[in-house]
């Protein structure tokens, strides 16, 4: 029988591996082909078989990531030999990742692709953050980005009293949100708490506000959940 | 059925359940609702319970969420939900709260751990996959895409935003007592009605079919049921096409498709409140 190679584009969750849908490991321990972007999805990537291929497409030491159109190849390839390929992204697989392009162009050079969703980073963050959202409000989940051909994210339409937003900031993007934020109304004293490997192992939370954020120095690639009350009484420890 | 053993450390687990499709139970969930002996539930995820942890009592809670009326209501609290979380587990006991979508932003999650919190009894919550994000991805509808939209903002179906701002996803969830182009009409009465829609129709929160339009198309179908909403520049995406593809090809993947866990007939509206296996 042959088999017709296919892309599975598949959600990873923040983490934990025990995270992931039954149909993500499923489909990964079908696997002949694992593409990630860092060896540190390699915990989720255990559930391919050992005999599986592994490639890293993402940042390393001394490479930059991929270029979109070589992991499309890279992609391609492997399912044009027949493979199983399983594709993982984090978190939930569209929000904030070029999964949506690599579907996009997968699916314009003829390769049969699915989508299969994750627990979504951002909430995983937000319930490691200790904080809930004001209940009946809206929950924005955004990605900045100073990539020119990326669209920009509007914070100044976010910045709306009671509602709830969950940012994944690289690099010393927080400084930009928390000024954006700020100067379209949002109060100086608006909860922030900061999320660091939320699932994992060490996870890090502080907690700050909207004009403590923009002080910062420096900070690690975090999550920012911006808004929402604090559960309970308790402070943060 | 409120008691304790207060010699024995116990731990609640309260998880997320994801929309309902049993493809989309986490690993984690899967694990405790096969140990678990009490598992208090929603009606629109009761059938996961069921069929995931057979030998639980399962018990359907009110409390119920996220749908409109539990919305409205606020963070809801069902008092014989809680007596049962907070009496705590008895000896050789496994309580599992599993919840529709992620706890976080379940109507229910706040008070009923913060309530447990406050009685001293030991919880673990545990995400699992949010329905607004879930259910467009079965059908490869991507929320986010880096030349569209790199915003998605979720949304109670009662009380929607004012306008959609282009570079953002609006998606809000219509449940059976509700209609998606009822929520659509909602929507179009303050927003654009031009944009682009569309409606995941579900069933026991699995998608079915995928409907496309403009949001002023979808405001004045009638048809679509069940389902969750995607506006923005995403929703018109080609990517969508990939529905019947996945259905066929892909979901089932191969030996299992169907065979595990389908709700089949476990029409949430014919849960009852209590269930007989062990009453």
């Amino acid at each position: 029988m042959t088999v017709r190679g296919v892309v599975h584009m598949v959600g990873a969750g923040p983490g934990d591996p025990q995270l992931l849908t039954r149909r993500a490991a499923r489909l990964l321990g079908a696997a002949d082909v694992v593409v990630t972007d860092r060896p540190a999805a390699d915990e989720v990537a255990a559930l391919a078989p050992p005999t599986a291929r592994r490639c890293y497409v993402g940042e390393a030491v001394d490479d930059p990531a991929w270029p979109l159109a070589r992991i499309v190849d890279l992609l391609a390839s492997h399912a044009g030999r027949g493979r199983q390929v399983v594709r993982l992204e984090a978190g939930d697989l569209f929000v904030g990742s070029r999964a949506a392009e690599e579907v996009e162009a997968l699916r314009a050079r003829g390769v049969t692709v699915t989508t299969t969703p994750g627990v979504s980073a951002a909430t995983a963050a937000a319930l490691a953050s200790g904080t809930v959202p004001v209940p009946g409000t809206t929950v924005t989940i955004a990605r900045d980005d100073d990539d020119p051909d990326v669209v920009p994210v509007d914070w100044d339409a976010l910045a709306e009293v009671g509602a709830t937003l969950v940012a994944f900031a690289d690099g010393a993007r927080h400084h930009e949100i928390a000024e954006r934020l700020l100067a379209a109304g949002a109060g100086a004293a608006t909860p922030v708490a900061l999320v660091c490997d939320p699932t994992r192992p060490g996870t890090q939370v502080a907690h700050t506000d909207l004009h403590g954020l923009g002080a910062m120095q420096a900070s690690p690639p975090a999550t920012l959940v911006i808004g929402p009350v604090r559960r309970g009484a308790r402070p943060h420890r | 059925m409120t008691r304790s053993d207060a010699s024995r450390p116990t731990v609640v687990e309260l998880i997320g359940g994801g929309p309902g499709d049993p493809d989309l139970l986490t690993l984690r969930a899967e694990s405790a609702l096969a140990a678990a002996t009490l598992v208090v539930t929603d009606a629109t995820v009761a059938h996961l319970a069921r069929t995931f942890a057979p030998n639980a009592e399962v018990i359907v809670s009110p409390a119920g969420g996220p749908d409109r009326e539990s919305i409205n209501r606020g963070a809801t609290v069902d008092g014989d939900t809680l007596a049962l979380l907070v009496g705590g587990p008895r000896a050789g006991e496994r309580v599992v709260r599993l919840y529709r979508g992620d706890p976080w932003l379940h109507p229910a999650y706040a008070v009923e751990s913060a309530i447990l919190a406050a009685s001293g009894v030991d919880h673990v919550t545990v995400p699992g996959p949010l329905i607004e994000l879930a259910v467009p991805t079965m059908v490869g509808i991507p929320v986010t895409h880096r030349r569209r939209a790199m915003a998605v903002t979720v949304a109670p179906p009662t009380d929607p935003p004012r306008a959609v701002d282009p570079g953002r996803t609006l998606v809000t969830v219509a449940d059976d007592a509700d209609d998606a182009g009822g929520v659509a009409a909602r929507l179009a009465r303050s927003g654009d009605t031009s944009l682009p829609a569309a409606v995941v129709a579900t069933v026991g929160g699995s998608p079915r079919t995928v409907r496309r339009g403009t949001l002023g198309d979808l405001a004045r179908d009638r048809t679509l049921g069940a389902g969750v909403l995607v506006v923005g520049a995403v929703a018109a995406d080609d990517a969508g096409d990939a529905f019947g593809a996945d259905d066929a090809g892909g979901v089932g993947d191969g030996g299992e498709a169907g065979g595990d866990g389908a709700p089949g007939g476990s029409d949430p509206d014919s849960v009852r409140q209590l269930t007989e296996d062990g009453a």
